[in-house]
């Protein structure tokens, strides 16, 4: 007995979120070399549309060797912002009127605004092993 | 306590009169109605607030429509969207009916038997709401 159409578009959907599901779960370097330049956004009520790029590993070394607390401040934000924004340049920050520099400051105190985290999902993909359970 | 199953699934069938045509996944709505506002001297009250002309748009992320009626949806030809429960067992469960709906604002791919419209939006003449 033939399938009817919706049958035919449900099971072919279903084929290709599987086949989605399959692909997205390979590490794949090429793929996370662009995500590192993917430009992202940020609503914020305060200052409307913040365009940032994630931060990088090369980024962090050089937050890392900033002792300064001020310094460090001024590095994150420029390197969140300049891929966004080619045109800045790190002393431009200094410049910034302290209440939008204080607000991303804030937004930067925020895990939840630059530094989102993929967490596994507890429903789709298989949780991640304990190191006892890995090696036992 | 707060039911958190969802009870209303945002995939569902696609029909020209009555007849089976395809199926579609990820359906919102985004409704619109006028506001009828008017104002007297001597009072920053409205003396009139009511909800005017309406529109029943929506949205979606894929849709399978079989190639007989392929080229009479791209083409316009008014279709009727039935939105299911999420579960199998649909007796009282809601339905959401959107009647006379157009499809615009599409690209397509040829599939076995059928096209896929990813990332449509269309509008339809009314929304029911009812129950199994």
């Amino acid at each position: 007995m033939s399938k009817s159409p919706a049958e035919k578009g449900r099971e072919l959907f279903e084929k290709q979120d599987a086949a989605d599901r399959e692909e997205a779960k390979k590490f794949d370097p090429k793929k996370i070399l662009e995500r590192a330049n993917e430009i992202k956004n940020v609503n914020d009520p305060v200052l409307g549309e913040v365009k940032y790029t994630i931060l990088t590993t090369g980024d962090l070394f050089k937050l890392d060797k900033i002792a300064e607390k001020e310094e460090r401040a001024r590095m994150t934000i420029f390197l969140l912002l300049h891929k966004a924004y080619p045109n800045l340049k790190k002393e431009d920050i200094d410049d910034f009127p302290a209440e939008v520099t204080t607000r991303l400051c804030e937004l930067i105190a925020d895990p939840d605004n630059f530094f989102q985290i993929p967490q596994l999902s507890k429903t789709g993909s298989e949780s991640t092993k304990t190191r006892s359970s890995l090696a036992s | 306590m707060v039911n958190t199953t969802p009870v209303l699934g945002r995939n569902g069938s696609i029909t020209i009169s009555g007849t089976e045509v395809g199926y579609v996944k990820g359906v919102t709505f985004d409704l619109e109605a006028e506001v009828i506002k008017e104002y007297k001297f001597t009072s920053d009250l409205p003396v009139v607030l009511e909800s005017g002309n309406k529109s029943f748009k929506f949205k979606f992320e894929k849709m399978y429509i079989d190639t007989t009626y392929a080229t009479m949806v791209l083409n316009g030809t008014k279709v009727t969207i039935l939105l299911g429960p999420a579960n199998s067992t649909p007796t009282g469960q809601p339905k959401y009916t959107l009647t006379n709906a157009i499809i615009f604002h599409h690209g397509f791919r040829d599939e076995q038997d059928g096209i896929v419209i990813e990332e449509g939006s269309g509008e339809a003449s009314s929304l029911t709401i009812g129950t199994y």
